[in-house]
């Protein structure tokens, strides 16, 4: 249940109503109108800028940022489907995770070395193999012939 | 061009099952390999660290794959201890696994000079 109070409005921060600068105001999708494009309220608003059927004004909501979702900042709105965006196709699955982290170790990482079948983050590369104890320098070099093949 | 293929053509045509060579990807991956089998356009190889096969252009000497390709960069014989080493290194890979001994550390730092040292 999401608790909302209402809190004293911020002169400036309004939105949908008319600022003072001659010439302007601020529209709920935060673009820029002349005056010559009149707002026409509970027409061409967004659905949260219009009246409320309860009664209640919900002009304070919608300037809310947290309450916002808008597709102008390059992001989906919570809980879109990934597939919301019309003529979008993934391009990239993400990294390979490695197999080798755990309960108890760092989880996540991704996967850069291949022994024995499994992929493997460096760090578990390096702890299956037995190289803990060899420099950086040495372990690069060691750890290269088990690079994993990017384009297999 | 067609004379430089046709001389990577005519040096890895030289190799047989059993030999070892080296191929290097574009991330930096080494590829360490042992022919599996020669065909007459391919080389079928297997990684000896990974166990993956990889199919190699005879004329081009890169993998064949859908990506940027790895390429054969040296063919050069090892010292008969490292290869020694190498194919021990293989068979612990393929049959079982246990962590590097000193040997196998000592052989895997010493391809990764000697090969660019020798290239194709």
């Amino acid at each position: 249940m999401l608790n909302l109070i209402r809190r004293p409005e911020v002169p400036g921060f309004r939105v949908g109503v008319p600022e003072r600068e001659p010439g302007f105001h601020v529209t709920p999708d935060e673009s820029i109108q002349t005056s010559d494009a009149p707002i026409m309220p509970g027409f061409s608003m967004p659905r949260m800028q219009q009246p409320d059927p309860s009664g209640r004004s919900l002009e304070f909501f919608s300037s809310h940022p947290y309450l916002r979702q808008t597709w102008s900042d390059g992001g989906l709105p919570l809980g879109a489907p990934s597939n919301a965006w019309p003529g979008m196709e993934p391009v990239a699955m993400g990294d390979r995770k490695c197999q080798g982290c755990g309960a108890g170790r760092a989880s996540g990482q991704t996967g850069a070395f291949q022994v024995t079948g499994r992929i493997l983050c460096r760090n578990c590369a390096v702890k299956k193999l037995g190289l803990e104890d060899e420099s950086g320098s040495e372990q690069v070099l060691r750890l290269a012939p088990f690079s994993l093949d990017p384009y297999r | 061009m067609e004379e430089e293929d046709e001389s990577i053509r005519s040096k890895l045509s030289k190799l047989l099952p059993g030999d070892i060579f080296h191929a290097r990807c574009p991330n930096g991956a080494s590829l360490i390999c042992l022919v599996e089998q020669m065909t007459k356009d391919t080389i079928e190889a297997r990684r000896i660290t990974t166990q993956d096969h990889e199919s190699f252009d005879l004329e081009t000497g890169r993998t064949i794959s859908d990506g940027p390709p790895c390429t054969i960069d040296s063919i050069a014989p090892l010292p008969i201890e490292t290869l020694h080493v190498l194919l021990g290194l293989e068979r612990k890979m393929r049959l079982r696994f246990e962590k590097l001994n000193e040997e196998e550390k000592e052989a895997l730092s010493f391809v990764a000079f000697f090969y660019p040292a020798h290239p194709l």
